[in-house]
Parts: structure tokens; sequence; C-alpha cells
């Protein structure tokens, strides 16, 4: 095996790892600031996601933000919204308000001086859907769904534009008839762990940002 | 050798006190938005919330500074490349600033340049 093919083994190996730690982060225009949500470590549709969508009017977002400053350790830096009109930032969320886009600029702690900056959409939900949460993989349902009792899955609240799945953490509202379900929180705004509790049928009807979604959910002895 | 090294330093000062003063946009617009920069007739056309992020040979941009930063504001940046002449064979560039159109109006930015005068820079910030 030759050197240049140990070199490149270890440069895609390098490349892989830094992708799942990393994710998929945005760079900023000066390729100094790397922006993404904050995921849970094995969410890894979140991380694989980065910043690859428009910000859902209405929702914050929470970001991990991470500096690459040549020959110094990161600053401490503050951020700045260019249009306050079209989101604000408090910390290192962002609160979505209305449709348009603006860049986010990355400065020194005292704003004096700009570190980087991203220009970020943001866009009005048309649709709410339900995906299914799995650590690897969220998956869309077709169908109705069909529990034992004891069974439990764990489904996350989708705001949608289109075709297109928007980012952003709204409230959302989870209720379903009779006790064949127990609704838990799970600690994230828009996700819920559905434990079915008794046999029966029951619809589970979900509303966020005045959209709502509902599934069919069928519990077996 | 030594006798290389002195007119290059020469030559180097040279160019540092005449000045040769340039600058261009090193960054885009998003879709849809505008963020442009004419050197030639020292204007800039920029979106409400747009940043530009603008290279700029010469230039003191820690001493750059807007009319009415309610329209548009200056800002240096901090970048992390080398200075010219420092070292070779790592990535080199010029001061760089960020421009941002902050609200729909006309300005004008100052930017100092070493050994010349002023950049009068005229902004113009757009509702697009």
């Amino acid at each position: 095996m030759t050197l240049a093919r140990i070199g490149s083994g270890a440069i895609v190996c390098v490349a892989a790892v830094t992708l799942i730690s990393a994710g998929c982060a945005a760079d900023g225009a000066l390729s100094q600031v790397s922006l993404r949500p904050q995921c849970a470590t094995d969410d890894t549709m979140c991380l694989s996601q980065g910043l690859n969508a428009p910000i859902a009017a209405g929702s914050s977002l929470p970001l991990h933000i991470d500096i690459h400053f040549a020959g110094a350790s990161a600053p401490a830096f503050a951020l700045r919204s260019a249009n306050t009109d079209v989101f604000n930032v408090s910390g290192a969320t962002l609160d979505a308000q209305v449709d348009g886009v603006a860049a986010l600029l990355v400065t020194t702690e005292d704003g004096n001086s700009v570190l980087d900056f991203i220009h970020l959409f943001v866009k009005t939900p048309d649709a709410l859907h339900l995906e299914r949460v799995d650590p690897d993989r969220r998956s869309t349902f077709n169908d109705e769904v069909e529990l034992v009792v004891g069974d439990s899955v764990t489904l996350v609240a989708v705001l949608a534009n289109g075709a297109q799945a928007l980012l952003g953490d709204v409230e959302t509202d989870w209720h379903a008839e009779g006790d064949a379900l127990s609704i838990l929180r799970t600690g994230i705004l828009t996700q819920r762990e559905i434990r079915a509790r008794n046999p029966g049928e029951t619809t589970l009807l979900v509303t966020a940002a005045g959209l709502s979604s509902s599934l069919t959910i069928r519990v077996l002895p | 050798m030594i006798k290389f090294k002195a007119h290059f330093a020469i030559v180097i000062a040279f160019v540092s006190l005449v000045g040769c003063t340039h600058y261009g946009a090193i960054s885009s617009p998003p879709p849809g938005k505008t963020a442009s920069v004419d050197s030639q007739n020292d204007r800039a056309t920029i979106s409400r919330g747009v940043a530009l992020a603008i290279e700029c040979s010469g230039c003191k941009v820690g001493e750059s500074f807007s009319d009415d930063s309610t329209i548009a504001s200056v800002l240096p940046a901090s970048v992390d490349a080398l200075s010219e002449g420092a070292t070779s064979g790592s990535r080199i560039s010029d001061p760089t600033f960020v421009l941002v159109g902050e609200n729909v109006g006309t300005t004008r930015v100052r930017i100092a340049v070493l050994n010349q005068p002023d950049i009068d820079l005229q902004v113009t910030v757009l509702d697009d």
C-alpha cells in the first residue's frame, strides 16, 4: 500500500468522523464559523439536516456555533440579527418572526468586530406533518398505526411549507380521546412519546402554529 | 542575497507609501437579494437585512464609519488570514469589513485608507 493511499484513506476517515460528530453544519460567508441546529447526539436526522431549510415563522431555533480561528481559541462572541423584523436573537436561539431573509452576524462579545455572518430564511408554514422518530431515521405515515398494550412510539410534529420541511421548534398540543393512549413529553417541544395503555382505537390530533395533523392509532390487547 | 532583500524591502516600503487601494466584495447576497459594490464609482447597493463582506487593500477598516448607521452600518471583520508579507505559503488576505443594510435609505460610509484620502462610499439600502 502506498503512502498516498494511506493518506487518502486517513482523509476519508477524518471526514467521516467529522461529519458524524459535527453534523452538516452551514459555513459563514468568511468560512470562520459553522452553524447548525442544536440536536441530540443520537438524532441523526437533525444532525444531517443542518440549516438546509428556512426557519418556520413563529418558531425558535437554538443554534450550535463552532468558531474556527487559526492561531486562537474561540473568542467570546455575540449574535446579532441584521433585520429584527425577520428574526430576533436571544442568547444562541433565533426567534423567527415573518417571511424574509436576514443576516445573522457573529461578532466579538463587544459587537465591534465581525467574526462571520450567514443569511437565514424565514418562511410561514402551511402544513404540519407527523413523523416517527427512530435513532437513525424518521419515517412518515401513509396508514394507521397499530400498537400492542405497553408498546410506545415517539412522534415528532414537523412544520412544512409545500414540500419543504422547515426548521424550528414551536409549542405543540397533542390530544387523543379516551384512555387508549398516554401522551408523554420527551423534553423536546415538538416530540411526544405515545404509549399504548388500553385496547381500543383513537385519533391522535396534533396542533401547532395554527395547523393540525391527525393519526389513527389502534391499540391491540 | 542581503542586497536583494534590501531592494525588496525598499519596493514594499515604496508601494506602501504610494498606496494602491482597491476593494471589492468577497461574499454573495442570498438568493433574491442585492449586495454589490462598484469600486469605480464608490457606490454600494444592498438589500435591507443583508450583509456584504468587502476586502480592501490599504484600508484601515477599524477606522471606518457610517454617516447614518441606522441605514447602513460598517464593521471591521476579524479574519484569521495572515497579513501580506508576514509569511509565505499561507492564505494572504487584505483587511476586510462588513457592510450591513439596516434600513431603507441612502447614506455614506467613510473608509480610512493608509496614506490616501478616505474612500467615500455611497450606500443605498433597498427594500427588495
